[in-house]
């Protein structure tokens, strides 16, 4: 039996030009999670509190402790694999505002869980991982946190959206109007 | 102020107890997996008991509902409304017990009745039952495990288990004081 040829196999790390198979995964299943995330806080905002309102926050709880933990785990990916070099034709602003954006996402994809559950532990009802394990509260209950801590946690979600904003207009002008292989290196594909 | 412990000997009559500030009632509750725990800010026990004469022990409780306090005051009024608890129509529960059993130790166990809304169901409560140093104090502490549905808490959609548990425990630690007698 041959050996897979090295070029068939994927690259899991990122060289210097792109980025590599473990990083892409993070990156779009946090993608598809956030979307998630958006959809059911929507649903859950219009719901009196019953029932529905009910399992549809416990999603929530649930997807968002799943950001977060990826979150944490991509970052501790970036020491063992870092990032790609930008691409050298960026000017310094440019540069600036990408790295920006970059770690505004992980502040915020960290934040934006932390507050929730937090605002979860004010109020008295506290997160369980989809059934299986629950949470230690972070904070004794306490109704006059629960509002403010909302706030934060909607604030915090309007600014990942800020972001995420930037970040795909930046990519789509890299790609269609740099005409450079930023967005590609987020895809997969062949090794330059 | 001379609280004296009465004895069982004045013909086997059991001590009366009343309940002193700092006795807990409240639950514990299943939501989405997560526990949680309440409690009844107002309720009144009978406590006639005394280990030497657990014949004519005899514990009546009764509780508001309406005071019902999770830290989270949407949920309590939903707990408050006709589909759960329906203050409305029965603002109280009450558990009343008369036959004891010793079971070791300070452990005991009450059978009794409980009722919330419309609907009693007998129900055997176990409890530790400690007197303090000074003789005139005591604490009765326990927990049982109750179905919420066994008594119609939970109508219409609350009648779902999916995301609010069946099994509710319902603990209780009470401070108890030797009242003296007349």
């Amino acid at each position: 039996m041959k050996a897979t040829p090295r070029d068939r196999r994927p690259m899991w790390r990122n060289s210097t030009t792109r980025y590599g198979a473990i990083a892409q995964l993070f990156h779009w299943a946090i993608v598809l999670l956030v979307g998630v995330q958006v959809v059911l806080a929507e649903i859950a905002e219009d719901l009196p509190l019953g029932l529905q309102k009910l399992g549809v926050l416990a999603r929530h709880k649930s997807f968002g402790i799943t950001i977060l933990s990826l979150a944490l785990l991509r970052l501790a990916w970036r020491r063992l694999s870092p990032p790609p070099t930008l691409p050298p034709q960026m000017r310094p602003y440019e540069r600036a505002l990408a790295n920006l954006t970059h770690w505004g996402f992980y502040v915020f994809l960290i934040c934006l869980p932390l507050s929730g559950w937090l605002m979860s532990s004010a109020a008295n009802f506290p997160v369980s991982y989809f059934g299986l394990l629950t949470l230690p509260d972070l904070i004794s209950p306490d109704k006059e946190l629960v509002e403010p801590i909302k706030n934060l946690h909607e604030l915090l979600g309007k600014l990942l959206f800020a972001t995420i904003a930037i970040h795909v207009a930046a990519a789509l002008k890299h790609h269609f109007f740099d005409r450079d292989d930023v967005l590609r290196r987020m895809l997969p594909g062949k090794a330059e | 102020m001379g609280l004296v412990l009465v004895c069982g000997c004045a013909q086997g009559a059991p001590t009366r107890w009343a309940v002193e500030e700092g006795s807990r009632l409240g639950f514990i509750a299943n939501q989405a997996g997560a526990d949680f725990e309440g409690r009844f800010e107002e309720f009144s026990a009978v406590i006639e008991f005394d280990t030497d004469s657990l014949q004519k022990s005899r514990f009546s409780v009764e509780v508001s509902l309406s005071s019902v306090a999770s830290e989270n005051d949407e949920r309590d009024d939903i707990l408050r409304s006709p589909d759960l608890f329906d203050v409305g129509r029965w603002p109280k529960s009450v558990f009343q017990a008369s036959a004891f059993e010793h079971v070791g130790q300070n452990l005991y166990r009450a059978q009794g009745e409980l009722k919330i809304r419309d609907v009693s169901n007998t129900l055997t409560v176990p409890f530790e039952f400690t007197i303090e140093e000074d003789g005139a104090r005591a604490r009765l502490e326990g927990a049982v495990e109750l179905s919420r549905l066994d008594y119609g808490v939970g109508q219409g959609e609350w009648e779902d288990t999916t995301w609010v548990a069946d099994k509710v425990t319902a603990i209780f630690a009470l401070r108890l004081v030797a009242v003296q007698a007349d």
